[in-house]
């Protein structure tokens, strides 16, 4: 056990006033650090809403949209969304989006759905070609990075989200 | 083995950010302090917890926190560096009745904090009574009369 020196000024009391101004740095560029986190969370880089939480991206089949981050056993969406013009649309997933995804719900719910060798196509009807917009009701099962091919109608993308922890 | 490391994560987290958001905010607690505690409480348990409610994991989440900081303290103990790290050393803000407006500024800690920890120490009325005043490491103002 260290017994604390004597100051100058007659008090005993170690302060390590070097030591004091270093952390009080630190501090602050630890607080600058926290309103960035803060900012990225706005923005929606850690998931659960925001301006880049999701990408949209356009085929000739249609459009989709999914999270670009979401977080381990939080729930989220995919949605797809099929031109018009043909009775039945197809939207298939790749066998490691269902590794790290846990479907609650779809909505509207599939008329079929087949097991593919690269994964699973879910087929919907549309009456008179109308356009179907199919929303995927998810929960994440692990963090890490999920790349997974995504198709509609034969046209794909492939896909990747952050599942942070 | 989930548990556990959500519970050493959560620890290690709340000790990072508590020390880093520095002791000022705990040197005067006030009602709002009190609610913004029982927020950070809450939200914690959530986090460790996650939808396991069973009891073998609240069972081993608060046996991870416990073994967690006995063994910090011991590390502690074994090295003062790392003493100094987590918990600091206490900032001296008035001296011999000089007040250290380094030291005020850094902390956050105004003349008026303390003079009323003088107020409620030692019933001292002005601050030219004051000899000491020391910012402790848990947070609280102690003073030393002339």
């Amino acid at each position: 056990m260290q017994v604390p020196p004597i100051r100058d000024d007659g008090l005993q009391l170690d302060e390590k006033r070097n030591f004091h101004r270093v952390f009080w740095i630190v501090e602050r560029v630890a607080w600058v650090v926290f309103a960035f986190i803060l900012v990225l969370a706005l923005l929606g880089l850690t998931g659960s809403g925001g301006y880049l939480s999701r990408i949209t991206q356009t085929l000739s089949t249609g459009e989709v949209e999914y999270p670009r981050v979401t977080r381990w056993q939080a729930t989220d969406e995919l949605r797809a969304s099929f031109k018009g013009g043909a009775q039945t649309h197809r939207l298939s997933l790749g066998y490691s989006f269902f590794e790290s995804f846990e479907v609650e719900a779809i909505q509207p719910e599939p008329e079929r759905t087949v097991t593919l060798p690269e994964g699973v196509a879910m087929e919907f009807a549309a009456e008179e070609g109308a356009p179907v917009n199919v929303t995927l009701h998810m929960r994440s099962l692990h963090s890490g990075w999920v790349n997974y091919r995504l198709d509609l109608d034969g046209d794909g993308v492939d896909a990747s989200i952050l599942i942070l922890p | 083995m989930d548990s556990v490391i959500r519970g050493i994560a959560v620890y290690f987290f709340l000790l990072i950010v508590i020390r880093l958001s520095g002791r000022r905010s705990l040197a005067e607690i006030t009602a709002f302090d009190f609610v913004l505690l029982l927020i950070i409480s809450e939200t914690t348990q959530q986090a460790m917890l996650g939808e396991d409610f069973s009891l073998v994991n609240a069972f081993l989440l608060i046996l991870t926190l416990f073994v967690t900081d006995i063994v910090l303290s011991y590390i502690k103990e074994w090295s003062p560096k790392t003493a100094t790290l987590v918990d600091g050393t206490p900032t001296v803000l008035i001296s011999l009745g000089k007040a250290d407006r380094e030291a005020l500024k850094r902390t956050r800690v105004s003349l008026d904090e303390v003079m009323e920890a003088a107020r409620e120490q030692h019933g001292l009325e002005k601050l030219d009574q004051i000899k000491f005043a020391v910012l402790e490491i848990g947070g609280n103002i102690s003073i030393i009369p002339r």
